[in-house]
C-alpha cells in the first residue's frame, strides 16, 4: 500500500507536475470529457438520428475546447456567442457547400471576419476559430437547408448540454481553487530556491533555474488569473493585506526575494577571501529552504509556522563576518566584491522578512489576511 | 462596448493594419486550401484547411514552428493510431483509447502543441477505425494533409512574407519602454516616495508581459530562413540580457520597498544623480533599439558609478555611516549593487544589438 502510494507520487512527481501542478488542467480535461460524454449520452437517449449525432459532439466540443474570458462572467458569455455563431451560420454553410464558386467566396470572407477578429482581442479570436472550424465542417459535408437547421439544432443541443454541466452542474470552487493555487505557487518558489541555493554556477545548474523561474512565475500568474476569474482586482487592493490579495502580494514579494538571491547568489565569486562566507552562505540557503515547505503545508492545512530563528541567526552572523572582513573599511580593490557580499546576504536577510510576513497569514476559505 | 469594438474594427480595417493583411493572407490560403482539397479529391477535404488554419500565425517564424510542431505530432499520432488499429483490441478497448486520447489532448493543449496533434490526431483516426472498417488508411491520409498544410502556407509566405524580424526593433523599443517606465517608478518611490505597491507590480506585469511578447517574436525570427547560426545566437543572449535586465528591476523593488525612509541625507544627491543617470541610459537604449542612426552617443554609465562611489567614499570618510543602522547600510549597499549591474545589462543589450546588426568583432 506504502509503495503503491510512493509509486503514485513519484509519478505525480516527475510526469503531471512539470505539466500540470495542483491538478487544475487535469481536472479540467476530465471535466470536459465527462461533459462531452454526458452531452452524448443525452443526445443518443433522446433518440437523436445517428448522423445528427457528431454535431451534438461538435457542439459540445466547441464549449469545452474553446474556451476565452479572463472572468467566469465573461467564459460564460464567450460560450453562449460562439454557440449562438455556429448556430446561425451553419445552416448557411450546409447550403452554400453545394455551390462551388459561392462556397469559395463565402469561404473567404468568413476567414477574412476570423483571422481579424483578434483585433477586439483574445476572446473574440478563440470563438471565432471555433466557430471556423464547426463551419468547414458543414461546408465541406454539403447538404439540404433543413439538414443544416437540424446540425444546428443538434449542435445547440450538445453545446447547451456541455455549458450545463460545466457551469453549473460541475461548477469550479473558487475558495478551493485559490488555496490550492496559492501552495502551489509557493512550492513552486520554493523549488526554485532550492535550486538557487544548491546551484554550482554550471550551464545545467543555470538552465534548470531558468526553468523553475519560468514555472513559477507561471504560478503567480495562475494565481492571479484564479483571482481575476473570481472578479477579485488582484493589483487594486495589493497593499491593503486583506482577501485574496494579501497572498497575492506575498507571493509576488517572495518571488521577489528570491529572484533577488538568485542575482547575486554566486557574490565575489573570484576572491579567496569570501571562499569560507560563500559556503555559510549556502547553508544557510540550505536550511532555509525547510521554511518553504512549512509554509506551503501551512497555507493548505493552516496549521504551523516556520521557525526563522536560526535563519536569521546565520544571517546576523554573516553580516557580522563581513564587517569583520573589513566591508565598509577596506577599499583595497575588493570594493565590488563587497558590494556583491552585501546583496547577496540583503537577498537572504529580505526572504527572511517575507517568511516571518507569510507566518502571520492566515487563509480561510481562500479569503487570507494577515495576523 | 460596441461602439469601441467597432471604432476598433473601423481603424485597423485598412491595408497599413497588421492585422488587416494577416486576416486577407489567411483568408486567401484557407480558400486556396479547400479548393485544393477538392481538386485532390481528399476523401476528408475539411482536413486540409483546418490544418492551414491553426498552423497560420502572423510571421513565416511563427507559422514554421507550429507547422513543424504540428507535423510532427501528426505523424507521431498517425502512426500510433494506425498501429493501434493494427493490432484490433476491439471496441471496448478502442472507446477506451478514445476518451483518453481526448483527455490528454485538452489536458496537454497548453503544454505542448506537438503533443496536443499528436493526442488530437490518434483520437480521430481511432474514431474514424471504429466507424469505419478501413480506418487505418486515414492515418496516412491525415498525414498527407497535413504535410500539404504545411507546404501550401511556406509557399504562401514565398509569394507574400511577412518576416518576424521585420518588427523585432518595435518590440524590442517597446519592452525597453516598458522596462523604463517601470523603472521611472521604482526611482520615483525610492527618491520621493507617494508611489504604492500596485503602481509598480502593475508596471512591472505590464513589463513581464512584453518581455514574454518579444522572446515570442525572437524566438518565431530565429526559426525563419535568411538567418544565420551567429545570428541565432545572438538574439538568444539578447533575449537573455533583457531577462536579466527585468529580474534587476523586480530586486530593485524589494530594495526599495525596505528603503527605510529613501536615501541619506548625505548621499542623497548623488542617488538621485546615479538614478537619473541609469534613466538616461534606458532612453538611450530605447531610441538605439528603434533608430540606431539617429541615437546620441552611449552615455558613461560607468563615470557616472565612479562618481557616485567617490560620493559615497566622501561620506564614509565624513562618518557618515557610523550611526546608521547595519539594515540600512545593507540596503544602500545592495541597491548600489544593482543598479551598477542594471547599467552592466543595459551596456551589454546595447553591444547585442551592435553585434546583431553589424557581425561580432566589427
Amino acid at each position: 500500500m506504502f509503495m503503491d502510494m510512493q509509486l503514485i507520487s513519484d509519478f505525480y512527481r516527475i510526469f503531471i507536475r512539470p505539466i500540470d501542478p495542483g491538478l487544475f488542467m487535469t481536472k479540467y480535461a476530465a471535466k470536459s470529457i465527462c461533459a462531452c460524454l454526458v452531452a452524448l449520452l443525452l443526445a443518443y437517449l433522446v433518440g437523436m438520428s445517428h448522423k445528427f449525432l457528431q454535431w451534438s459532439v461538435y457542439g459540445s466540443m466547441v464549449v469545452v475546447i474553446f474556451r476565452a474570458g479572463s472572468t467566469l462572467a465573461k467564459r460564460k458569455a464567450v460560450a453562449r456567442w460562439l454557440v449562438l455563431a455556429v448556430m446561425c451560420l451553419v445552416p448557411i454553410s450546409t447550403v452554400v457547400g453545394n455551390h462551388t464558386v459561392l462556397l469559395e467566396l463565402y469561404l473567404f470572407v468568413l476567414a477574412f471576419a476570423v483571422f481579424f477578429a483578434p483585433v477586439l482581442g483574445v476572446a473574440a479570436a478563440t470563438a471565432a476559430i471555433g466557430t471556423l472550424i464547426v463551419n468547414l465542417l458543414a461546408l465541406t459535408s454539403p447538404d439540404t437547408l433543413f439538414v443544416g437547421l437540424e446540425r444546428s439544432g443538434a449542435v445547440f443541443f450538445g453545446a447547451t448540454a456541455s455549458y450545463l454541466f460545466i457551469f453549473y452542474l460541475w461548477p469550479m470552487k473558487p475558495e478551493k481553487v485559490l488555496t490550492r493555487a496559492g501552495a502551489v505557487a509557493l512550492t513552486d518558489i520554493g523549488d526554485y530556491f532550492r535550486a538557487v541555493a544548491s546551484s554550482t554556477g554550471s550551464k545545467d545548474d543555470l538552465r534548470e533555474i531558468f526553468e523553475i523561474h519560468e514555472r513559477s512565475v507561471e504560478s503567480v500568474r495562475r494565481y492571479r488569473r484564479f483571482m481575476e476569474a473570481m472578479n477579485v482586482d488582484p493589483v487594486k487592493e495589493l497593499g491593503s493585506y486583506e482577501g485574496p490579495s494579501a497572498l497575492y502580494a506575498l507571493l509576488v514579494r517572495m518571488i521577489e526575494a528570491v529572484v533577488g538571491l538568485a542575482n547575486s547568489r554566486q557574490f565575489a565569486e573570484h576572491s579567496p577571501v569570501f571562499a569560507d562566507m560563500r559556503f555559510k552562505f549556502s547553508d544557510i540557503a540550505g536550511r532555509s529552504s525547510v521554511a518553504f515547505d512549512v509554509l506551503a503545508a501551512s497555507l493548505s492545512t493552516g496549521k504551523g509556522v516556520a521557525d526563522l530563528r536560526a535563519i536569521d541567526q546565520g544571517i546576523a552572523e554573516l553580516e557580522s563576518e563581513l564587517l569583520s572582513l573589513g566591508a565598509y573599511k577596506r577599499d583595497d580593490g575588493l570594493r565590488n566584491e563587497f558590494l556583491e557580499a552585501w546583496g547577496a546576504i540583503y537577498g537572504l536577510r529580505n526572504l527572511s522578512i517575507e517568511f516571518a510576513e507569510m507566518n502571520k497569514l492566515c487563509c480561510k476559505g481562500g479569503a487570507c489576511s494577515v495576523r | 462596448m460596441f461602439a469601441d469594438a467597432v471604432a476598433t474594427l473601423r481603424k485597423e480595417f485598412c491595408w497599413e493594419s497588421v492585422s488587416f493583411r494577416h486576416a486577407l493572407k489567411a483568408a486567401a490560403a484557407i480558400t486556396f486550401a479547400i479548393v485544393a482539397a477538392r481538386f485532390l479529391e481528399l476523401r476528408h477535404a475539411g482536413w486540409l484547411p483546418i490544418s492551414v488554419i491553426v498552423i497560420m500565425r502572423p510571421s513565416v517564424g511563427g507559422t514554421l514552428r507550429i507547422g513543424w510542431k504540428r507535423l510532427w505530432g501528426t505523424v507521431i499520432g498517425a502512426a500510433v493510431g494506425v498501429l493501434i488499429l493494427f493490432l484490433d483490441p476491439g471496441t471496448p478497448v478502442l472507446a477506451g483509447l478514445i476518451v483518453l486520447s481526448f483527455f490528454l489532448m485538452i489536458l496537454i493543449r497548453v503544454f505542448s502543441y506537438t503533443l496536443f496533434s499528436c493526442c488530437l490526431t490518434v483520437g480521430v483516426i481511432l474514431l474514424l477505425g471504429v466507424l469505419f472498417t478501413d480506418g487505418w488508411q486515414f492515418g496516412i491520409e491525415r498525414i498527407l494533409d497535413t504535410v500539404l498544410g504545411v507546404i501550401g502556407i511556406a509557399a504562401s509566405f514565398g509569394v507574400w512574407p511577412n518576416m518576424a524580424r521585420k518588427n523585432l526593433r518595435a518590440k524590442m523599443a517597446n519592452l525597453v519602454e516598458l522596462q523604463s517606465g517601470h523603472f521611472k517608478k521604482l526611482t520615483e518611490s525610492y527618491l520621493h516616495g507617494g508611489v504604492s505597491e500596485a503602481e509598480i507590480v502593475e508596471s512591472r506585469i505590464k513589463a513581464s508581459m512584453m518581455l514574454d511578447t518579444c522572446g515570442e517574436s525572437f524566438r518565431e525570427a530565429a526559426a525563419e530562413p535568411g538567418l544565420q547560426g551567429w545570428q541565432r545566437d545572438e538574439l538568444t543572449r539578447l533575449l537573455r540580457t533583457f531577462t536579466r535586465m527585468h529580474s534587476l528591476l523586480m530586486t530593485m523593488a524589494t530594495i526599495i520597498r525596505r528603503g527605510y525612509g529613501g536615501p541619506l541625507p548625505s548621499i542623497a544627491e548623488g542617488m538621485a544623480d546615479i538614478l537619473k543617470a541609469a534613466n538616461n541610459y534606458y532612453e538611450w537604449l530605447k531610441c538605439y533599439s528603434l533608430t540606431p542612426e539617429d541615437c546620441p552617443d552611449e552615455p558613461d554609465f560607468d563615470m557616472a558609478i565612479d562618481n557616485f562611489m567617490a560620493v559615497v567614499g566622501d561620506a564614509r570618510i565624513r562618518g557618515d555611516f557610523e550611526d546608521v543602522p547595519l539594515e540600512r547600510r545593507n540596503n544602500i549597499s545592495a541597491f548600489i549593487w544593482n543598479i551598477r549591474a542594471l547599467g552592466g545589462e543595459i551596456r551589454r543589450a546595447g553591444k547585442r544589438m551592435y553585434e546583431l546588426r553589424h557581425g561580432r568583432g566589427s
